[in-house]
């Protein structure tokens, strides 16, 4: 939505003042206290240095601008003699006020002769890394078994990795720039020859249409420049996960990555895509197609379960089996509220107790699962606020909804969940029906980047529809998703076994 | 403007919402007394009496906590909202597991009950149907004693014992099916004051004919169901105590065919049973034995199949459906002419005999 809207008021592209002379550049620059201007030399005060102390390598600066400055600054006559006695390949001379407020806030020395303030060298030594973490472990999409390494929040370091998972020269890195007063540096990456150029110029167009201040992270990235903001649903894949990141560049989908960011945005996705894992494809594929199947029912077990409590002890008691009759009718005997009410109050508190257990510190985290886990459960049940049948249902069910790997999609599917609940407090079984239309309708509505969201099982591919709930072997694996629209199908050939029949041990 | 029209239909559909759910009845489950035992009978007056049990699970988790209704109306229909005056929660019917006929009442036809309150789709179907031998009122009285276990009781003995397998579908089934009378399990109040299984009854229609004795019920299942596993008992010498044969039903196998021209029934039937108990002088190691403990026990069953039939001829009910069986392969059947014929009807038997295994069984 946000990026249609630009289709009529296509103006500006940058709300900074705007600036004029070099002056004023030096001026608004000087407001700071981290800019600094020095004169390092006392023979000559005319060369200044200035730069923004918080952003350039005091190391680089000292050692190599300053040193080779002082012991050669008997040749510098003019700015661009300094490209000869300096040993950073990264300098220019410009006069250009914008281009020099800019390399400033790259971490850039601008170096100049106070006198004669027509000719700048930008010197860059800026710092990216100042301040990032070195380790980058995987912090929220775990596997047991194959790489932990995740994405930080530095471009530099992200795309290094990317490059050197996928040596080839095929992987293409487009860069823009998003946000007009964070310039934040959007990496759109692809592979030539594999992905359909459609989808790297709708990223591209939408990216390039967006008008915002500022972008913080990738997954607001994502929601900018989603083909349907109001869903629920994520329409992009955000993971951290770098072997995630490459297998669907490998498939032909179109990958961002944002400076500042953990996260890559993948699109096209559909539906199936965030309940696969990257650990399907390291465990065997009968092993891995149950368990993918077990996040597949995890998710429409957590998504109903709870509503189809409160349609049947609502208005079906008849479907209850005659031996659960009594202990269902039992444990609701005290409570005081009508199923749904009971439902709701559990529900809420469960999703207190995430919020909470999201937003303490980790050392407190521990004690939160005790105190809402034993006591809360334990308490309501025991105070006649809800049947232990629904602690056990509830429970099962949030627990059930952490199964869902990307949790985008997993908090999507507890949201849904209330709808349902009050549906079936209304209409019973009717309205989990009726809610459960709605939900197909929308999304069969959805797109990702114009593809249709729900693709092969809706509209229909044959030969993939059957892999959005399995996970085929390797040798069925040969070719990319064709509603991806790749240019070049085929992604290997396998060869047949050319063992003999009775082993290699036979005599 | 589209969207401030999209709230305006949104409001619309919530107002719709609500107003709708001030329509919908909830039948919360523990606000309910839910019916397990529903009996019927007819008091002098031809008024009926209806009777039911329901447990309290908000006082117990097993059903041990009974409460005990009993109404009279001169309609079937009106039964269920007077029982609801003595109730503090509304009655439910859609969970009844046993529906229990007085004798008197099984007798002079219960086609009322079927027609107003069986065929409703609020009943479920795979429910068992019983007559009992005393009125319904006291067979309800003395099940309040114990347990509300009289469904699982009488489905564990037609999956073990001697009852064929019997539900309100089959019932419904055979009771409005052409050229078949339906037949039901029966229940009697024993010395103890408990509730037995008592065989079978047969109804002729809608009215209580026949109460079989209990060789007659294990014929009766042999010649009903494929996989019974009845136990029969051969007594060969009244006084020696040893002198007996005991068999356990395996497997039945049944062929009706009906030869028109001589206008008769051959039925053969393939047994597979199992010999319990012998008598010590049988060696069933020994195939002259084996023969003649087979031939004992063909004559006796030949006889008892012969007697049985014999009984429904005479009584004029046909539970096994052989009006039925012999309308499936006769295209010029005809109800009252067939009916007419049937108590003259020959039925050749031809018994065939095998012993899988002896020795004792669970």
């Amino acid at each position: 939505m946000f990026w249609k809207k630009k289709d009529f008021k296509q103006t500006v592209n940058s709300y900074e003042t705007e600036e004029k002379t070099i002056e004023e550049v030096f001026n608004k620059a000087k407001k700071s206290s981290d800019f600094t201007t020095i004169t390092p030399i006392e023979k000559n005060n005319n060369i200044s240095l200035s730069f923004f102390k918080t952003l350039v390598d005091s190391k680089t600066l000292q050692q190599s601008l300053l040193q080779n400055l002082k012991e050669n600054i008997s040749v510098v006559e003019k700015v661009s003699d300094l490209k000869n006695i300096i040993p950073i390949e990264d300098m220019v001379v410009t006069k250009d006020p914008k281009e020099i407020e800019k390399a400033l806030h790259e971490g850039a020395t601008v170096i100049y002769f106070k006198n004669q303030m027509d000719e700048f060298a930008l010197l860059k030594i800026g710092n990216a890394r100042l301040g990032q973490r070195e380790t980058n472990d995987t912090q929220n999409e775990f596997s047991v078994i194959g790489p932990k390494v995740g994405f930080i929040e530095d471009i530099g370091t992200n795309l290094h990795m990317l490059r050197e998972h996928l040596h080839s020269p095929d992987l293409i890195f487009d860069e823009l720039v998003v946000g007009t007063r964070t310039q934040t540096k959007v990496v759109i990456a692809y592979i030539d020859g594999v992905t359909n150029p459609e989808f790297v110029k709708t990223a591209t167009q939408r990216l390039q249409n967006l008008d915002v201040d500022a972008i913080f992270d990738n997954t607001q990235l994502e929601q900018l420049i989603s083909d349907h903001s109001s869903s629920p649903f994520p329409l992009f894949v955000t993971t951290e996960r770098i072997d995630r990141t490459v297998g669907s560049l490998l498939l032909g989908q179109v990958v961002l990555i944002t400076d500042k960011s953990s996260y890559a945005v993948i699109g096209p996705v559909n539906l199936m895509d965030f309940f696969s894992n990257p650990e399907d494809f390291y465990l065997p594929s009968l092993i891995a197609s149950f368990f993918k199947l077990i996040r597949i029912f995890g998710m429409l077990f957590s998504m109903f379960a709870t509503s189809f409590y409160v349609a049947i002890l609502t208005f079906h008691f008849e479907v209850i089996p005659k031996d659960l009759l009594g202990p269902i009718i039992n444990s609701r005997a005290n409570v005081p509220f009508p199923p749904v009410i009971e439902v709701l109050f559990l529900e809420v508190t469960i999703d207190l107790l995430r919020e909470a257990g999201a937003r303490l510190p980790t050392k407190i985290g521990q004690t939160l699962g005790i105190v809402g886990g034993i006591v809360i459960g334990q308490a309501t049940v025991e105070a006649a606020l809800t049947s232990t049948i629904l602690l056990i249902i509830v429970a099962l069910s949030a627990l059930a909804s952490f199964t869902t790997p990307i949790y985008k999609m997993s908090t999507a599917v507890r949201m849904l969940r209330y709808p349902f609940i009050l549906l079936a407090a209304i209409w019973g079984g009717l309205g989990i029906y009726v809610g459960l239309l709605f939900i197909i309708g929308h999304l069969s509505r959805l797109k990702s980047l114009g593809v249709p969201y729900m693709v092969p099982l809706y509209p229909y591919r044959k030969g993939w529809a059957l892999g959005s709930f399995i996970r085929p072997s390797f040798v069925n694996l040969k070719k990319r998703p064709s509603y991806f629209r790749p240019l070049s199908n085929k992604r290997y050939t396998p060869t047949p076994s050319q063992d003999s029949e009775d082993g290699l041990n036979s005599e | 403007m589209g969207k401030r029209r999209k709230g305006r239909i949104l409001v619309i559909i919530f107002v719709c919402i609500g107003c709708l759910v001030g329509c919908a009845r909830t039948k919360i489950v523990d606000k309910l007394s839910i019916i397990h035992v529903f009996g019927f009978d007819l008091d002098e007056n031809g008024n009926m009496v209806g009777t039911a049990l329901y447990p309290e699970y908000t006082k117990s988790k097993s059903s041990d906590k009974i409460q005990y209704l009993e109404e009279k109306t001169d309609a079937v229909a009106l039964l269920r909202p007077k029982m609801s005056t003595h109730t503090s929660t509304p009655v439910a019917l859609s969970k009844i597991r046993v529906i229990v006929f007085g004798n008197d009442y099984a007798k002079t036809g219960v086609n009322d009950v079927v027609e107003r309150l069986l065929l409703t789709p609020e009943i479920a179907t795979n429910i068992q149907i019983a007559v009992s031998t005393h009125s319904a009122k006291e067979t309800l009285n003395s099940l309040k004693k114990g347990n509300l276990t009289l469904a699982d009781q009488i489905k564990q003995n037609m999956t073990g014992q001697q009852l064929p397998k019997m539900n309100l579908h089959v019932f419904l089934n055979h009771y409005y099916g052409e050229g078949m009378d339906p037949y039901v399990p029966m229940i009697t109040i024993d010395e103890n004051d408990k509730i037995q299984v008592d065989r079978v009854g047969i109804f002729k229609n809608d009215k209580l004919k026949l109460h079989l004795d209990e060789k007659e019920t294990f014929t009766f299942s042999i010649l009903e169901d494929y996989r019974t596993q009845a136990i029969y008992e051969i007594v060969l010498d009244e006084k020696d105590l040893k002198e007996v044969i005991v068999i356990q039903g395996f497997r039945n196998k049944r062929k009706w065919e009906w030869v028109k021209d001589k206008q008769q029934l051959n039925l053969s039937l393939k047994l597979t049973w199992i010999v319990t108990h012998h008598p010590d002088r049988f060696n069933l190691e020994n195939p002259q034995d084996l023969e003649m403990i087979k031939g004992i026990i063909k004559k006796n069953v030949q006889e008892d199949v012969k007697e049985l039939l014999n009984k429904f001829k005479e009584t004029g009910v046909d539970p096994l459906g052989i009006g039925n069986i012999v309308r499936s392969k006769d295209r010029d059947w005809e109800k009252t002419s067939f009916y007419e014929q049937y108590p003259t009807l020959p039925i050749n038997i031809d018994l065939n005999l095998e012993i899988i295994h002896s020795g004792l069984q669970g």
